[in-house]
C-alpha cells in the first residue's frame, strides 16, 4: 500500500478486488472482449488477401475460398461478442450491486453520525448510488479495452512491417505522440465532469425535497415559485452538461482527425514504394483500426479521473477504512445475486440487564446540551422537558449514539459505554424518533424489521403501544401494506406503530422522543399506563402534562 | 412494439424546436458527407498508385484525404455541441412540466409512490431521454444521410458497382430497422428494476436513524440486496436481447460487405470496373456498417428512452388531479360552508366513510376550533377545505362559491394551511420562508419576528441568506440551528407572509412546548385576525382564543357552538374535556367515553 506504484494504481487494485466478487463472469467476459479487439486483424488481413488475389489472378484461383473465409470470420466475430458481452455484464452488474449494498449497509450501520458521515442529503446519496458505481467499475474496462487494442496494434505493426517498414513507421509513430499529449488534456475533462455532476446533484436534491414536500408546496400555492427555482438549477445543469459532453467530443474528434492525418501520410509513403491495391487496402483498414489507440489512452486518462471523482463521492458515504479491516466499499458479502443465497441476517448482541443508566456531564456543543447529569433507575420513567430548541432531542440522540458528545459520558450499570451507537441497539435499547419512519412493507415487516420476533410477542407489543384496536380494524391485519413512509396510517397510528416496533424488541431501555405529540390525551394516558404496568425503563422527551405528572424524575432543560 | 404515446411524446417535444433541429440536421449532413469524400479520395489514391503516378498527385490526394478527416471531426464537435444544447433545452422543459404535474397531483397519487420513485421519473427517466436526443437521434439522422449519400456517390463515381452497393446498404438498413425494438420489453423491465432499487434505498436512507437505532441495518441492506439481485437478472435479460439484436445486425454487415466484394469481383471479371473501384465500393459499405455498429450499442438507449418516455406518458396519463375550476373567490373575509359533505377515500378497502354527510358553517372572520380523537375526521375536514381531496358527496362552499369551481391559483392564494410535518428545502432561510417567492427582506423579517424567530435569525451567520440543511433524517439537532419546534414556527411565518383569508392550522403547534407556545400566541392571533380560521388541536389550551368549537367523533359532528356558550354549560363535552385537561390525567377513562 505504501509503494508509489500501489498508490498510483490504488483504484485499479480496489476495483480488481470488487470484480472478483463474481470474478468468473467478469473475467470470462473480459477475455472474450480482448479477443474481439484482435479479430479486425484477422478480418483486415483477409480483406488484403482478397483484394490482392483479385488483382493478381482475378476471380480464379482461391478467390472465392478466401471470400468465404472472410464471411466466416465476420460471423464468428459476431457470435463471440454476443456470448462475451452477456457474461461480462453479469459480472459488472453484480459488482455495481455489491457497491450499492455495501454503501447502504454502511449508511444504515449502527454507527450513527460518528461512524458513518451522514451529512449528505438523501437525494444526493441516491444520485451517487445510481451513477457513481458505473464510473468506478468502468476504470477496469478502460484497461481491458486498451490491452485488447494494444494486442491488435502489435499484430498490425507486425503485419504491416513485413509489407513496408517505412510506411508503417509513418502511420504508427506520430500516433504514439498524440496518445502521450492526451495525458495533459484529461485535467480539464475531470474538472468539467465534476462540475456537471455537482449541478446534477443540486437538481436531484432539490427535486427530492420538493416532491417530498409536495403537500406543503401545494397548500402554499408555491408550485410556480418552486418550479422557477427548479428551472434555474436545470439551466445550470444544462450548461455544465453541455460543456462536459462537448469537451469529451473535442477530445475524441481531435484524436480521430490526427489519426486520419497519419493514415494519409502512411499511404503516401506506401504508394511511393509501389504497393498494390490489396496492400493499400490492408494499410487503410488496419491503420484505421489503430486510430483507437490514442483515443483509448485518452479514454483511460479520462476514465481514471472519473474514477477519482466518483470514488471521492462514494467514499464519503462510508466509514474510514481501518488498516487491518477490508475496504468497506468492496468487501464481499453474502447476497442473493446469481445464486448467492439470502443476505446476512441482523446480528443481535447479548442482553445486558439494565440496573442504572447514568449521564455524566453530557455536553453537545451548540445544541443546548450542557453538562447534563441524570440517573435513570430500572423501571423508572424519566422525562426531559424544556422549551423549543432547549436540546431535548439532541440529548436523547446523543445518548443513543446518533450525535457525538463533546464532553461527558454515558454509563450502563456504572460502566462507561465507549461506542454508544453500537451499544444502544436492541435488546439493550430501542429509540423512537420524534418523526418516526415507517417503510413501504407489510405492517408485520415494519414491526419486526428482520428481527426474530414471535407472533405472540408482536401482539403483546401492539397491545402495549395501544395499537391493537387499530390493527384489529385493518382488513388485512398485520399483513396490511402501509404505503410509502406509512402514509396509509394516520399520524397517531404511525406513532403507535413506531412505539410497537420499539416495544417488540423488549428493550432494557426505551428512549422516546416526543412520542405522544400526535396522540390525544386519552390515548397518551393509556400508553403510559401500559408501559408502567409492563415494567419498562423509559427515558422520554415531552412537555405534555400527562407525562410530567407520571414521571419519577423530570429534567428541565433551558 | 413501441407504444405510440411515448413516440408521440418525443415527437411533440421536438416540434417547437423545428428550426434548431433543421439547422442541426444540416450541420450533421456536412459532417457525414466528408467521410464519403474521403472514400472517393482513397479510391483515387489507389488508382494513382496502381498507375505508378508521381509524388505530386499522390501527396495531394493523401493530404486531401487527411483534410476531410479533420473537417469531419471539427463539424462533429459542432454538431455535438448544438445537439447537446438542444437536447437539454427540450428535456429541461419536460422536466419542468413533469415536476409541475407531480406537485399538482392529488393525495392518493403521492400515497401510492415513494418520493424516490417519483424522482427517478422526473430526473432519471428524463435524463435518459436527454441522452437519447443528444446522441442517438443525431446518429440515426447521420446514418440516414450517409446511407443516401453512399448510394448517390457510388452511382456517380462507379455506376457499374451501384447494384452491389445499393443492395448492401438496403440489407443493412432493413435488418437494423427490423430489429430496432427487439429489447424494448427487457429494457423497460430493467429500468423498472432500477427504479425499484432506488426507491428501496431511498426509504431506508430516509429512515436511517430508525433503522440504525433498532439494529436493523441488515434488514434494509437485505431489502436492497433483493432489488439489486432483480437488477442483475433484468440487466442480463436486457443484454441478451440486445446482443441478439446486435448479432443480427453484424451478420447483415457481414453479408453486405462480402456481398459487395462478390458483386465487384463479378463486375471485375466482366471488365466493367478495376480493383480500385471494388475497394471503393467495399469502403463505402464499411463506412455505413461502422456507423451502424456504433449505433447498435446505443440502440439500448433508444429503447431505454422509449421505455422512459412510456413511463412518463403513463404517469401524466393517470390524470390524478383534484378537479379545479376557473372561478375567483369574492374579495374580503370568506365564509366557509360544508353542505352535506361526505368523504370516502378511494383506496379505503372497507369503503368506510371518513366523514359522514355533515353540515357546518363558519362565519367570515371566525376562529373555529375542531377537536376529536385520532381518526375522528379532523384531518379529512381540513383536506376538504384545502381541496386536497374532492368530497364524495355534497359541496364545500367558500364565499358562497363551490370550491370545485375555483381556480387553483386563487384558491392557494386565499386559503392556506400550516401542516403538522414541516418540510424544509435545500436553500437559504429566505428560500424556506418565502418558498422561493420574491419577497423583500423587511417582509421576511417581519414574519419571522411575528412568530418569535427574530432572536434565532440574529444568531445566524448570514442572516436570511444562511443555508439550511433540509435533510429530513436530521429531525431536530442536526438541522442547521433549526429544531422541530422552530421548524413549526417557520411554517407559521410562511403562512403569515402569504396574507391569506382562510387559514387551517393542523396540529401546527403540537411540538412546541407550552412556554414557546405562549410566546407565539400573539403571532397566531395575528395570523387568524380578521380571517376565517380552523384550528385543529389535541391540546385544548390552544383553543382558548377560538370563537366556536366543533367536536368530531367517528366522522360525525357530535357538538358545535360558540366556545363561550359551550364553556359555560358544564354538561357540554367541551367543558367536561376542558375540566379534565386542566386537572390532568386520571379522568382519562371518562374522556374516552366522551369522545368514543
Amino acid at each position: 500500500m505504501t509503494t508509489p506504484l500501489a498508490r498510483i494504481f490504488h483504484g485499479e487494485r480496489r476495483m480488481l478486488h470488487l470484480v472478483g466478487y463474481r470474478g468468473r463472469w467478469y473475467w470470462l467476459g473480459s477475455a472474450g472482449w480482448t479477443v474481439w479487439f484482435v479479430t479486425p486483424l484477422a478480418t483486415g488481413w483477409l480483406v488484403g488477401r482478397v483484394f490482392g488475389r483479385l488483382q493478381s489472378s482475378g476471380t480464379g484461383g482461391r478467390f472465392w475460398f478466401l471470400l468465404g473465409c472472410l464471411l466466416a470470420a465476420y460471423i464468428a466475430t459476431a457470435l463471440l461478442i454476443r456470448i462475451a458481452h452477456v457474461t461480462y455484464m453479469q459480472g459488472v452488474e453484480s459488482a455495481k450491486g455489491l457497491m450499492r449494498v455495501n454503501t447502504l449497509n454502511a449508511q444504515l450501520a449502527s454507527g450513527g453520525a460518528e461512524a458513518g458521515p451522514r451529512s449528505v442529503p438523501v437525494g444526493d446519496i441516491l444520485v451517487r448510488l445510481r451513477d457513481d458505481p458505473f464510473d468506478m467499475v468502468f476504470l477496469l474496462d478502460n484497461w481491458i479495452d486498451l490491452f485488447g487494442l494494444l494486442f491488435y496494434s502489435a499484430g498490425t505493426v507486425a503485419v504491416l512491417w513485413q509489407i513496408d517498414p517505412w510506411a508503417t513507421l509513418a502511420g504508427v509513430g506520430p500516433m504514439v505522440v498524440v496518445g502521450v499529449a492526451n495525458r495533459f488534456v484529461g485535467t480539464l475533462a475531470r474538472r468539467y465532469r465534476a462540475r456537471a455532476r455537482e449541478s446534477a446533484s443540486a437538481v436531484s436534491d432539490f427535486l427530492t425535497a420538493a416532491i417530498t414536500a409536495s403537500l406543503t408546496v401545494k397548500v402554499a400555492g408555491a408550485q410556480r415559485d418552486v418550479l422557477r427555482r427548479l428551472d434555474t438549477l436545470n439551466d445550470r445543469r444544462a450548461g455544465t452538461a453541455v460543456l462536459d459532453q462537448t469537451w469529451n467530443e473535442v477530445l475524441w474528434s481531435a484524436n480521430t482527425a490526427m489519426a486520419d492525418l497519419f493514415v494519409g501520410l502512411a499511404l503516401v509513403v506506401a504508394a511511393r514504394r509501389g504497393l498494390d491495391t490489396g496492400q493499400i487496402a490492408l494499410f487503410a483498414t488496419l491503420l484505421t483500426g489503430m486510430v483507437w489507440v490514442p483515443m483509448r489512452i485518452s479514454a483511460l486518462v479520462v476514465g481514471r479521473r472519473r474514477y477519482q471523482v466518483s470514488a471521492g463521492r462514494m467514499d464519503v458515504l462510508l466509514p474510514e477504512p481501518d488498516a487491518g479491516r477490508p475496504d468497506p466499499m468492496t468487501v464481499h458479502r453474502q447476497l442473493p445475486i446469481l445464486g448467492g443465497g439470502p443476505a446476512d441476517a441482523p446480528i443481535r448482541p447479548d442482553r445486558i440487564p439494565l440496573e442504572r443508566l447514568e449521564l455524566r456531564d453530557v455536553t453537545v456543543a451548540g445544541r443546548g446540551v450542557e453538562g447534563v447529569e441524570l440517573t435513570v433507575e430500572r423501571g423508572q420513567l424519566v422525562v426531559v422537558a424544556g422549551p423549543v430548541g432547549a436540546g431535548k432531542t439532541s440529548l436523547l440522540r446523543a445518548v443513543v449514539g446518533l450525535l457525538p458528545l463533546d464532553r461527558g459520558e454515558v454509563l450502563w450499570n456504572g460502566g462507561p459505554i465507549a461506542d454508544r451507537a453500537a451499544f444502544f441497539v436492541p435488546p439493550q435499547c430501542a429509540f423512537v424518533a420524534q418523526v418516526p419512519r415507517l417503510f413501504a412493507e407489510s405492517l408485520a415487516d415494519n414491526l419486526r424489521l428482520g428481527h426474530r420476533i414471535g407472533d405472540d410477542e408482536l401482539a403483546d407489543a401492539i397491545a402495549l403501544a395501544a395499537f391493537d384496536d387499530d390493527v384489529a380494524g385493518f382488513p388485512a391485519g398485520l399483513g396490511t401494506r402501509i404505503g410509502a413512509r406509512g402514509v396509509r396510517l394516520s399520524g397517531g397510528q404511525a406513532q403507535r406503530a413506531a412505539a410497537a416496533r420499539a416495544l417488540a424488541q423488549r428493550p432494557e431501555l426505551l428512549v422516546l422522543d416526543d412520542l405522544t405529540s400526535a396522540l390525544d390525551a386519552e390515548t397518551e394516558q393509556a400508553l403510559w399506563d401500559r408501559l408502567a404496568a409492563a415494567g419498562f425503563t423509559v427515558l422520554a422527551a415531552s412537555n405534555r402534562p400527562v407525562a410530567l405528572a407520571r414521571a419519577d424524575t423530570v429534567l428541565q432543560l433551558r | 412494439m413501441t407504444a405510440s404515446s411515448p413516440n408521440r411524446l418525443l415527437a411533440s417535444l421536438l416540434r417547437p424546436h423545428r428550426r434548431s433541429v433543421a439547422a442541426y440536421a444540416a450541420a450533421l449532413a456536412v459532417a457525414t458527407a466528408l467521410p464519403l469524400a474521403g472514400a472517393l479520395l482513397l479510391a483515387r489514391f489507389a488508382r494513382l498508385a496502381a498507375e505508378g503516378s508521381t509524388l505530386g498527385p499522390l501527396a495531394a490526394t493523401g493530404a486531401a484525404f487527411a483534410l476531410t478527416g479533420l473537417g469531419s471531426s471539427a463539424t462533429t464537435v459542432l454538431v455535438t455541441w448544438r445537439g447537446t444544447v438542444l437536447a437539454w433545452q427540450i428535456t429541461n422543459g419536460l422536466r419542468h412540466d413533469l415536476a409541475d404535474y407531480v406537485l399538482r397531483a392529488d393525495l392518493a397519487f403521492h400515497r401510492d409512490r415513494t418520493p424516490g420513485e417519483l424522482v427517478t421519473r422526473v430526473d432519471g427517466d428524463i435524463n435518459l431521454m436527454t441522452q437519447f436526443l443528444a446522441t442517438v437521434v443525431a446518429q440515426v439522422l447521420a446514418i440516414a444521410v450517409l446511407a443516401a449519400g453512399t448510394v448517390a456517390v457510388a452511382g456517380v463515381a462507379e455506376p457499374a458497382l451501384l447494384p452491389g452497393v445499393a443492395a448492401g446498404i438496403a440489407l443493412l438498413g432493413t435488418v437494423t430497422w427490423l430489429v430496432r425494438n427487439v429489447s424494448v420489453t427487457e429494457t423497460v423491465i430493467e429500468r423498472a428494476a432500477e427504479a425499484a432499487a432506488m426507491s428501496e434505498a431511498e426509504q431506508y436512507l430516509a429512515g436511517a436513524d430508525d433503522v440504525a437505532t433498532l439494529g436493523a441495518g441488515a434488514f434494509g441492506s437485505a431489502r436492497l440486496a433483493d432489488r439489486v439481485a432483480d437488477m442483475v437478472i433484468a440487466t442480463r435479460e436486457r443484454t441478451r436481447a440486445q446482443m441478439r439484436m446486435q448479432g443480427d445486425i453484424r451478420i447483415a454487415v457481414a453479408g453486405a460487405l462480402v456481398g459487395v466484394v462478390a458483386y465487384g469481383a463479378f463486375a471485375f471479371s466482366r471488365g466493367w470496373v478495376d480493383v480500385a473501384a471494388v475497394l471503393f465500393g467495399f469502403r463505402l459499405v464499411q463506412l455505413v456498417a461502422d456507423k451502424i455498429d456504433h449505433l447498435s450499442w446505443r440502440l439500448t438507449e433508444v429503447q431505454g428512452a422509449s421505455g422512459a418516455a412510456q413511463r412518463v406518458a403513463e404517469l401524466v396519463g393517470e390524470q390524478r388531479l383534484v378537479a379545479a375550476g376557473t372561478g375567483t373567490l369574492p374579495p374580503g373575509p370568506l365564509a366557509v360552508r360544508f353542505d352535506g359533505v361526505g368523504l370516502v377515500y378511494d383506496d379505503d378497502e372497507g369503503n368506510n366513510a371518513a366523514l359522514h354527510p355533515l353540515d357546518l358553517t363558519l362565519e367570515p372572520g371566525r376562529l373555529v376550533g375542531v377537536i376529536g380523537r385520532t381518526g375522528s375526521g379532523k384531518t379529512s375536514l381540513a383536506r376538504l377545505l384545502l381541496r386536497l381531496v374532492s368530497p364524495t358527496g355534497g359541496q364545500v362552499l367558500v364565499g358562497g362559491m363551490d370550491l370545485a369551481g375555483v381556480s387553483d391559483d386563487d384558491l392557494r392564494r386565499r386559503i392556506t394551511a400550516v401542516p403538522q410535518d414541516v418540510q424544509l428545502f435545500p436553500g437559504t432561510v429566505r428560500d424556506n420562508v418565502s418558498l422561493f417567492r420574491p419577497a423583500s427582506d423587511d417582509e421576511l423579517m417581519a414574519a419571522l419576528d411575528d412568530v418569535g424567530l427574530a432572536p434565532w435569525l440574529q444568531g445566524l451567520p448570514d442572516g436570511l441568506d444562511t443555508r439550511l440543511a433540509a435533510d429530513d433524517r436530521d429531525d431536530d439537532g442536526a438541522r442547521v440551528g433549526l429544531s422541530a419546534g422552530q421548524a413549526q414556527l417557520l411554517a407559521l411565518a410562511r403562512a403569515l407572509l402569504r396574507q391569506p383569508d382562510v387559514v387551517v392550522l393542523d396540529e401546527a403547534t403540537s411540538r412546541i412546548d407550552p412556554a414557546t407556545q405562549a410566546a407565539i400566541g400573539a403571532a397566531v392571533a395575528r395570523l387568524v385576525a380578521g380571517r376565517t380560521a380552523i384550528v385543529i388541536a389535541h391540546r385544548l389550551a390552544t383553543l382558548d382564543a377560538c370563537d366556536d368549537i366543533v367536536v368530531l367523533a367517528n366522522g360525525r359532528i357530535v357538538e358545535q357552538g360558540p366556545r363561550s356558550a359551550l364553556a359555560a354549560d358544564p354538561a357540554s363535552r367541551y367543558s367536561r374535556l376542558r375540566a379534565m385537561g386542566e386537572g390532568i390525567a386520571d379522568q382519562a377513562a371518562e374522556e374516552s367515553e366522551l369522545l368514543a
